[in-house]
């Protein structure tokens, strides 16, 4: 207890403070905070676990996102011509046709790793292909030079062992998933949409993406 | 096994802090009522009372192993970051003109087996309420600290991050601007007295 000297005169200031101190013996907190409580407490230490699911929701917004993209893609290519040079063809339905023959995941690597950046599109892509009725590509079309960058592999999607075949397909995703894969995009670039070749697995998950660039068209992204 | 009701609170947050949810739940309804009304006296709002008590145990939660018991007790530590957060709602709030007298009129008054002796009671606890409200922080928070939740002089002084002899300092000069605010407030302190019960 606390020893202070007496004062004859604060006698009074003390016995109106018991007052107050016994009014209020009774007092605290409303009850349902200590629910609230309990349930920060578990959330918080709980966040381990947590981290997960919400990485994976974020990957799934991606694989989502590139899916829509894909139906988009292919849609549009059943209802026009391409209009210059489309350098992949739509999505191919697996279902429908026997496969033809696609790069494995070690063609792939050892295409990203040993072969020089200009060899290393075509040795991947598969072969352009165009529809019968469309036009005939104009010698007039400007030529373009695709930069593109390394694969990266898209996070939580299954492993893909080297004797799966995969399928590169050409796709049109915002500019903001370049950022999910750390590279740089300029704000006023963030709702651009950029194309992507994305490797898809034999079960149609998504298993790594690289980003093109073509270069003719200036330093955009198109 | 030991008792969770029997360990100290500089234990029970650090086991709070290694995750036991037991160890938490034990801490804040050890703790909670008097960090409450700590706050209450210091804000004389319940709304504000219950965010610092709250405030008070997120910061347990999120920060609860950064307490370091060589710098004082863990009821201390928990008063400091309670008295933090009331200052910054008084901050906060200050454009704001308080409602605390209409709250207070609007309180029920308890009736017991002595209305009027009850009644003056009543009076006299408001009286007091409202004159520790208008001490300026400083020493508000001295003589809530000491003199309502009787906390020792070395905590208190851990809690409001001072040296002891300002915290007798600080309660030595509330305890004379609380008397005179009682004084001009037209009541005497303590004036409530059983003996003026006629009923």
């Amino acid at each position: 207890m606390n020893e202070h000297s007496y004062d004859p005169g604060m006698e009074h200031v003390e016995r109106a403070l018991a007052a107050l101190r016994e009014a209020s013996a009774g007092t605290g907190a409303p009850e349902h905070l200590e629910a609230g409580l309990r349930d920060a407490f578990r959330a918080h230490h709980q966040r381990p676990a947590l981290v997960k699911p919400v990485r994976t929701r974020r990957y799934a917004w991606i694989a989502g996102a590139l899916a829509a993209s894909i139906a988009i893609v292919a849609a549009i290519g059943l209802s026009h011509s391409p209009v210059v040079t489309a350098p992949e063809p739509p999505v191919v339905a697996k279902a429908a046709a026997p496969l033809p023959p696609q790069p494995t995941v070690a063609d792939i690597r050892s295409a990203v790793r040993n072969e020089p950046k200009s060899a290393k599109h075509r040795a991947v892509r598969a072969k352009p292909r165009q529809r019968p009725d469309a036009p005939p590509v104009s010698a007039a079309a400007p030529r373009r030079r695709e930069v593109m960058t390394d694969f990266f592999a898209i996070p939580y999607a299954p492993a893909m062992t080297q004797a799966d075949y995969g399928q590169v397909i050409r796709v049109n995703v915002p500019a903001t998933s370049m950022r999910t894969f750390g590279l740089p995009v300029s704000e006023d670039r963030m709702f651009d949409r950029v194309q992507a070749d994305v490797l898809m697995g034999e079960d149609g998950i998504a298993r790594a993406i690289r980003f093109v660039r073509q270069q003719n068209l200036g330093l955009n992204y198109r | 096994m030991t008792e969770i009701t029997t360990i100290s609170d500089d234990d029970l947050l650090r086991r709070s802090a290694a995750g036991d949810e037991d160890a938490f739940l034990a801490l804040y309804r050890r703790r909670q009522a008097g960090i409450f009304r700590f706050a209450l006296h210091m804000s004389g709002n319940p709304s504000t009372a219950e965010e610092v008590t709250q405030e008070v145990f997120l910061t347990v939660i999120r920060e609860g192993g950064r307490f370091d018991s060589a710098r004082g007790s863990a009821g201390a530590y928990l008063f400091g970051v309670a008295r933090n957060q009331v200052l910054k709602h008084l901050e906060r709030d200050r454009p704001y003109v308080s409602m605390n007298d209409e709250e207070s009129a609007a309180e029920p008054v308890a009736v017991g087996p002595c209305p009027l002796g009850d009644l003056t009671r009543a009076e006299v606890i408001a009286s007091v309420r409202q004159a520790v409200l208008s001490l300026p922080a400083g020493y508000r928070e001295a003589v809530v600290l000491c003199d309502l939740e009787e906390m020792s002089y070395a905590d208190a002084a851990v809690a409001l991050n001072v040296p002891i002899g300002t915290v007798r300092s600080r309660l030595s000069r509330g305890r004379v601007l609380l008397l005179e605010k009682l004084k001009s407030a037209g009541r005497p302190a303590g004036g409530f007295d059983p003996m003026r019960c006629f009923a």
